[in-house]
């Protein structure tokens, strides 16, 4: 499946406010949980960033992980123009978050495939931050859309 | 959503990560996307093992059981009135009383909770 098929304008925030992993982290999740759910994901997301941070280096993180809060793969992006210290590889700040979390058991595993994907958009990105240059959610798609068929 | 069932869900998050970074083919693929990833530490372990010790032990114990027998998920949602994990539709008195602490699937024995 496409990302850009997967992910939906309001599942994308150009604006993160938060300053600090944990509050990306729950910025991110309020995207596509509500209420006690919230905490529940992101706790399972901090044990996760405990056994190697998500920050893969040159301004971008993809925090994942699997759990019983989804019934279907969930895909949300955020991004801050400030820069989040996430301890990526490369310690640098991390600028553009992809959060995917899928259910324990999901058909033909299209979890380490949109993980696959996602890895390999995101350093299309990065390539001269290109994910600093859209303006709306709908912009932001529109280059995701561009980016996905490059990579294919 | 209730204390217990919150609790098996953490814990069985928990132990979906540990069995995925246990499998050598999925760390191998999460590698080469570019993740770096470490072995779980004492302290990792420690919080999981704190973690279950909250569950009453008869609720850990049948918890352990289930994940063991069927290798996958001991907690599954409920999809429409059918218990997630064995697909047997569930009784309806059963449904009503979705507000207990606690509910197992009279068919596979798996605990139950409701997606929101």
């Amino acid at each position: 499946m496409n990302l850009s098929a997967l992910l939906r304008p309001e599942r994308i925030n150009l604006t993160l406010r938060a300053r600090k992993k944990v509050g990306v982290l729950r910025e991110l999740v309020s995207m596509i949980k509500r209420g006690d759910e919230v905490d529940l994901l992101l706790a399972t997301l901090l044990k996760r960033e405990e056994l190697g941070s998500t920050g893969i280096g040159k301004g971008i993180a993809i925090p994942h992980c699997r759990s019983l809060i989804v019934d279907k793969l969930e895909l949300a992006v955020g991004r801050s123009d400030r820069g989040v210290d996430f301890g990526a590889i490369d310690k640098k700040p991390v600028h553009l978050f992809f959060l995917i979390v899928a259910p324990p058991q999901d058909p033909g595993n299209q979890y380490l495939i949109t993980l696959g994907k996602v890895a390999l958009v995101a350093s299309e990105l990065s390539k001269r931050q290109q994910f600093l240059k859209p303006k709306t959610p709908e912009e932001f798609l529109k280059l995701l859309k561009e980016l996905e068929k490059r990579v294919k | 959503m209730r204390k217990q069932v919150e609790l098996l869900i953490k814990l069985h998050d928990i132990d979906l990560l540990i069995r995925e970074l246990d499998n050598p083919e999925a760390r191998k693929k999460f590698r080469k996307m570019g993740f770096k990833l470490k072995e779980p530490s004492i302290e990792f372990l420690k919080a999981r093992q704190q973690l279950a010790k909250k569950l009453p032990p008869k609720i850990l114990k049948e918890y352990e059981r289930i994940m063991h027998r069927y290798k996958d998920r001991a907690v599954v949602p409920v999809l429409n009135e059918f218990c997630g994990g064995c697909y047997v539709k569930l009784p309806s008195e059963f449904l009503s009383r979705r507000k207990e602490e606690i509910q197992r699937c009279p068919n596979c024995g798996r605990f139950l909770y409701w997606l929101k």
